[in-house]
Order: structure tokens, then sequence, then C-alpha cells
């Protein structure tokens, strides 16, 4: 794999001396190395440097004070190349390491660190695990992924019960078997989004869970048409997920009331993660309640192999 | 080569004698083709032909087909008709691949000779591809006095008479190029040398720049100095059968030495023909493969021989370079084709930067709106906000309430400028209420304050109108979505009006 483009990295504007450092992004090397000297202004030199490792193909870190000023001359003298902007550089950079990252991640106990984060009332520890493991999937290869990883980005900067739900749903997925990244994050995406139909119902009724409620018994599909009217595109299976993600395998769901192997798994992530965090307020008592009711419950509409992966995260 | 010669028919009386002329020569095959897929059958078999045909719109279509297939230098279309055609018309059908229009007052003997100049020139293509292979190779000459043969390259064997010279003719100099080239120049003088590892350039350089092979300046081989008048066999690069004895090596069969670089089996050479094995024997560089008499009494023409040599030696370096050799990335190509530097990228990484399209705020709307203490005045100023934020503007919620609309919500109403605000909106409230569906003032979004109205309908009775002002020059029909997205965010606080009032 190998980087033909260039990225400019603006200096702090304390920094009064005109200056900027170039680094290399060696693929090979899978690391960034310091390429030249320090300069004080774009001479022919430089240029031709520039050139050079441009040609071989190098991602190349540019700081510099007066940032537009040097991406004028940058520009007027590489025309055919595009200038990423800081945030392209982090998502090249985070490709590059990708793996050391990983490999500094190293293992995640998710049960153990779900009963801390639940013992301590303090979910930042596991929403934050997420989003640096959702930002390794930073390499995106399509306009979707990479939209998803900003919703995601956006919306777990909180950190409250719907980001750990958000989270959980990330962790008990994994767990579940999903590895597929982009579902991974159609999944985070879908538990930050999957009520947005209540606002399209009496404001009364948002905390309803009665599926004989006219109201409340449409609101999926609502959620469906308010995030159709953001004109952004999503897959067949995030809608499908978003609409179904009330149904069980039993039938007893709404509002089509689909029976077993209609429902996506997805849908049924949701719901499970849905069932635990519903109303929920930080209380680990009363969360472990839940994960027993909905593990042991029968009635509950749930998959076994969920149950049983639900089961397992118990202390 | 064989001619291959096509007839498109129907053909007129004129080509109709033409084809039973060239069929009575040896050397031509001709094709009858009466549809066009025969034609696309035969053409893409041949691999150079010639095609006649005298309907001019048949010619046409077939053209027209194969227009790509068609432009290429070893296919030609002639038209043979009987009448001139207007110039726009055959430059049109020039255009399409046809090479020329032959009249029939020219007579079958111009047009047999069009067809034998196209393959000739393939023939005389041919040789000279020969040629140049011999040129890209070294070649060795033994002489003697009598009679001679000429091996080593099977495409080309000579047998000539007076003297005896043998070719060796299979190594060849240009595989590893780029290591000749880096020690080759063309003015240094030329060196007559005994070359017979090829593939060790920088000796093969050594030994081609000297002038007089002397003694003591000699070509080494393998750090030995090479002795021209010891006899072959002791010699390294060839094996002799049996008997290393000057009279027996030329009445026995003489092996090449089959080195790396000699992909072909080496060729037996019989030196059976009487020829004498002479301490004058010389072995000759011949870089040109063009083969040179040695005279050892005329020295000066030896030395303007191995000059020419080195010219075309020379020549075909520079050619070799033009043709294979990657452009120089300088700043003007990059500048004129920047796309020549692409495929130096084994792979592309693209990076997307993502667009929300206003997700993630309704995911922060979401969440207030999911509070259990949230009130309506909260999600009116979320969304307030949210509007401001992104294109510089405001809103007015309004609830309908008999048969006028009542502000419930603005942007500036904590502002004295609240009523000149207020009287801004031009729509009155009658207007407003007739408001079916959401609409843009400017649907063009020409103009930078732009205006939305926003109807909230509940079970298809009006309860009230949001009125956005945006102020923003970038603007479009793809954001204008958006906004739609925010306002209608607000309609579960529109089921009962009367908490709002």
């Amino acid at each position: 794999m190998i980087f033909y483009e260039f990225n400019i990295h603006w200096l702090e504007e304390s920094k009064k001396s005109l200056s900027f450092d170039l680094f290399l992004y060696d693929e090979s090397r899978k690391t960034r190395f310091y390429a030249l000297e320090r300069g004080d202004e774009f001479t022919e030199q430089i240029k031709l440097e520039l050139e050079r490792y441009i040609i071989k193909g190098a991602i190349i870190q540019i700081e510099h004070k007066d940032i537009h000023k040097f991406k004028i001359e940058l520009e007027e003298f590489f025309p055919e190349f595009e200038l990423l902007n800081h945030k392209k550089m982090i998502l090249a950079e985070n490709y590059i390491n990708r793996e050391k990252k990983k490999e500094a991640l190293g293992h995640f106990n998710f049960s153990k660190e779900l009963e801390n984060v639940i013992e301590q009332k303090n979910s930042s520890v596991l929403i934050a695990r997420c989003l640096e493991e959702i930002l390794l999937f930073s390499f995106e290869q399509s306009q979707y992924q990479s939209s998803l990883i900003k919703i995601v980005e956006k919306s777990l900067q909180k950190k409250g019960v719907l980001q750990l739900g958000a989270a959980f749903t990330y962790f008990f997925s994994k767990r579940f078997g999903v590895k597929d990244e982009l579902f991974l994050l159609e999944l985070i995406v879908l538990f930050i989004l999957k009520d947005i139909g209540l606002t399209q119902i009496p404001f009364e009724k948002r905390f309803e869970s009665d599926k004989s409620d006219k109201d409340y018994n449409k609101h999926t599909m609502y959620s469906y048409y308010v995030l159709k009217k953001t004109e952004r595109e999503f897959s067949e299976r995030f809608v499908k997920i978003l609409v179904d993600h009330h149904e069980r395998i039993d039938g007893r769901g709404f509002p089509r009331e689909k029976k077993g192997k209609h429902i996506h798994i997805g849908a049924q992530i949701i719901g499970i993660v849905d069932e635990l965090f519903k109303d929920w307020s930080f209380s680990s008592e009363d969360f472990y309640k839940r994960v027993k009711k909905l593990s042991m419950d029968s009635s509950t509409g749930f998959s076994s192999e969920l149950k049983t992966i639900l089961a397992s995260l118990q202390p | 080569m064989d001619k291959n010669v096509i007839f498109l028919e129907p053909l007129s009386p004129f080509l109709d004698d033409l084809r039973i002329k060239l069929e009575q020569e040896d050397d031509v095959i001709i094709f009858d083709v009466d549809s066009l897929d025969e034609y696309r059958q035969t053409v893409h078999i041949l691999e150079k032909s010639v095609t006649f045909s005298s309907d001019f719109k048949q010619t046409q279509s077939y053209l027209e087909e194969f227009k790509g297939a068609l432009d290429k230098a070893d296919l030609k279309n002639y038209i043979v008709t009987d009448r001139d055609f207007p110039p726009h018309v055959v430059l049109k059908m020039r255009k399409l691949g046809l090479n020329d229009v032959l009249l029939e007052e020219s007579g079958h003997e111009e047009i047999i000779h069009k067809l034998n100049s196209f393959f000739e020139g393939f023939d005389t293509d041919l040789e000279k591809e020969i040629g140049s292979k011999e040129k890209s190779s070294f070649d060795f000459e033994y002489k003697s006095t009598g009679q001679s043969q000429v091996i080593g390259d099977s495409s080309k064997q000579k047998l000539r008479k007076g003297k005896s010279f043998i070719e060796f003719k299979s190594i060849s100099p240009f595989q590893n190029l780029k290591k000749f080239n880096t020690s080759f120049n063309s003015k240094k003088p030329p060196a007559k040398a005994l070359l017979l590892f090829s593939d060790r350039p920088a000796e093969f350089h050594s030994s081609f720049q000297k002038k007089n092979v002397s003694p003591t300046n000699r070509p080494k081989l393998n750090g030995k100095l090479v002795d021209f008048n010891k006899p072959m066999d002791t010699r390294k690069g060839f094996i002799a059968n049996e008997n290393s004895s000057q009279q027996s090596l030329f009445s026995k069969k003489f092996v090449p030495f089959n080195r790396e670089g000699l992909s072909k089996k080496p060729k037996l050479i019989d030196f059976s023909q009487g020829a004498s094995w002479s301490n004058k024997r010389l072995i000759e560089f011949q870089g040109s493969g063009l083969v040179k008499k040695k005279d050892q009494n005329t020295e000066q023409k030896k030395e303007a021989s191995a000059e020419d040599n080195l010219l075309i030696l020379s020549n075909i370096r520079s050619q070799f370079i033009k043709d294979k050799a990657p452009p120089e990335y300088t700043k003007d190509i990059l500048k004129k084709t920047p796309k020549k530097v692409i495929p130096l990228t084994e792979e592309e990484v693209l990076f997307f930067e993502g667009n929300c399209f206003g997700i993630e705020y309704l995911a922060y709307f979401n969440e207030i709106f999911l509070h259990k203490e949230t009130k309506p005045k909260v999600i009116f100023k979320f969304l307030d906000m949210l509007i401001y934020k992104q294109w510089n503007g405001s809103v007015i919620f309004c609830v309908k309430k008999g048969e006028s609309l009542i502000d419930i919500y603005s942007s500036t109403q904590d502002s004295e400028d609240f009523l000149s605000f207020r009287e801004k909106i031009s729509f009155p409230d009658s207007e407003l209420l007739t408001i079916s569906v959401p609409k843009w003032e400017d649907e063009t979004f020409r103009i930078k304050t732009n205006r939305f109205y926003y109807p909230y309908f509940i079970d298809n009775d009006l309860k009230g109108v949001a009125i956005v002002f945006t102020n923003s020059d970038d603007f479009d029909h793809q954001r204008s979505k958006a906004v739609e997205s925010f306002v209608m965010l607000a309609r579960s606080l529109y089921y009962n009006t009367d908490d709002l009032l």
C-alpha cells in the first residue's frame, strides 16, 4: 500500500517563526519518520524533495504556521495533488498504524469492564474504548462507512445511558460473533437513532411501551420516515433492522408481528439491548436483574444464542 | 508471407476479373465473404489482409461496424469503383478506416502492385526484425581459408565461400541492458576483443574499451587472461568432443558452451569441410550482427567497421531507452500529465471524509427528547440552535388558533426587534394557513435570505406552522432537506396545542 497524497497540519499560532516539518509515512515500515530538515521558507530544494517523495508515494505531513499561504504555494507547485485536511491525515495515520494500535489496545474483558462501569456508575470507560476501536475503522473505503463513523464519533461525545447502550451494542455484537466492521457501525448508529420516530407521535407518549397503542406502534416506521427526510441513504439491512427492532421471534412484537428467521439478527440485538437499557439509570442491581430476566425468561422473544451471550455477562 | 485477400461480395465485374487473376498467383489466398459475420470471423483470424469491395453502402456498413478493429496498420481496405466519389464522402470513409478508393480505369496491374507493395512491406519488416535480432547479439566469427558456414542463428543460415568462419549469435547482451547502459559510452573507442561472457557486463565493458588486444592487455575471463593462440578446446566457452588437437578439432563437431543466456540449444558446428585451424584465426566481436570479414592486413578497415558497429549499437541502445525506459518524472511532465505518476502506486487508498447530512444532530436531539424532564420550549430552543448553527438562520414556531397564527417560539422573541422581525414576514396569516405542503420561498436557492414554511398537520388538520429564515450563501437542495428534517422533529408537540399556548 502506497500513499501518494500529502497532508498539512498547522502549527500553533504561538510559534512565530515561519517553519515547517516534513514527515514521511513509510509503507513498508508502517512508521512515520522525519524526512527533511526544518526550513524557513519554501525553497526550490524543498520543492524538489517534496516532489521526489510525492512521486515515491508518501504521505507527507507538513507543519506550517501560515498554512493558507503555504497551501496556495503548494497548490501552485503541485496542482494535481489533493491537499488533505487534518481529518484525512488522521485517517491515513490510523490506517498505517492500525495493526500497532490494535496490538496496543490489547485484550479487552468486556464483562469485567461492564461490571466496573456499572459499579462506578461511569460509562466513560466503555464508551471511550468503543470509540477508540471504531476509530481504527478509519481506513474506510466508502462514503457510507465514513458517514457512519462520523455519526458515531459525534454521537458518543456524551457519556449518557444512550451512549452506554450504543457501546454495549458494539461489544455485545462482537461477542456474538459479528466481525463485519460496517455492520458493527450500523448497529451503533441504529441504537442511537432507532427511536427518532417517537418525535412524530404525541409528546406525552414518548415513553409508552404498550404495543397496542396505535401511535407508539407506528414509531419504528416514523423513524425510517424521519431518516429518509435527511436524504441520507442507508443500506437495506439498516432499514430492515430499524423497522423491525421491536419484532420478536415468537411473533409477539410489532409493528408487523414477524416471526423467527424473518427478523434480522441485528434487529434482535438492538431489541435485546434496548430492553436492557430502557429507562435505566445506572443502577447496578437493576441492570443485572434485567440481564438475568432477559437471559432466563423464555417469553422475552429473543433467540437462545443471544440469551446465552447475555447470561455470560453476569458477574 | 501469404497474401490474404478478402473480397466482400457482391463484386463488380472488374473485381471478379481481378479475383480470377489473383487466384492464379501461388502466394495469394482469397477469401470470399458475403456477410458481416463471416467477415468478422475472417478478419480476426488473419494477421494481415487486404479487403476489396465494390459496393459503397456495404463497405460503409462494415467499416462502421469494425471501426475499432480495422484501425490497424496490418489491415487495408480498398473500394474499387468505376466512378469518382466526392471528396467529403471519401474523407468520411477514410475516417472510418478506408485506405483508398481505387478507380477501375487504373487497371488490375495497379491494384496488384498495391497489394504486393503492402505485403512486401511486411516481408521487409520481417527481415529488419531478423536483422535487429542479430544486432542484439554478439557474434563471434572464426575465419580461416576455404569454405565457411555461418551458424548459431536459426533464422539466418549462411554459406559462404572462400573463407570459413563461425558465428555464435545466441547471446543477448540486452538482457541486462540496464547494467550495460550504465557502463556503455558511445564516445569510447571501439574494441576488438573476445567477449565470451556477455552476461558479465563489467568485464564486457572493460574488454570492450580495449583498442588493441595485446598479450598484456587481453580481456580476462574469471581473472585469467584469454590466450587466443591456444587451441580452442582449452578455453572456456568451448567444449571439444573428443580430441583437443587442432586437426582433429575440425574433423569433429564443436559444441558451444551452453551457459546462462543461451536459450537455444547449442548447434553442432561441422568443420569437416577441409577447413584448417590456423594461428591466424580470429574471433571478432560483431556487435552489429553484420558479418564483416576480418582482414589482418587492413587494420584501418577493421577499425572503421568496428566503429560502424559501435555506432549501430549506440543507435540500438538509444532506441531501446526511448522505447522501454520510463519517462523521467520531471516537473514539466508532472504538470502536463499528472496521471502518469499514479501507476507508480500499487494500490490506491481512498479516504472519504464523512458527511453526516445533519444526522449527528438527530442523535443529540434524540437524547434530549427522550429525557423525562424535557419541556417543549427546550425542544424549540434546541431546534432553533441547530438552524442557527447550520445556516445562520432563525425560526418562528406558530400555533393555529381559530383563523390566526400565534407565535409560541421565536428566535428573537426575547429581543427588542421581535416585532420588526415578525413584520418582515410578508406572508399574512391567511396565506400561511393555506399552505398544505412544506414550501421554500425561492425554490432555486439563489437568494441569500430564503424562507421555509413547514405546516404541521395532525390527522389532516393544520395545527401550526414553522417559518425558517436562512441566511447563507452556501445553500442548495441537498441542504434544504436537512432543514425539513429538523423542523419536523417538533411535530410531537403539535398534537396538543393547548399545552403550548
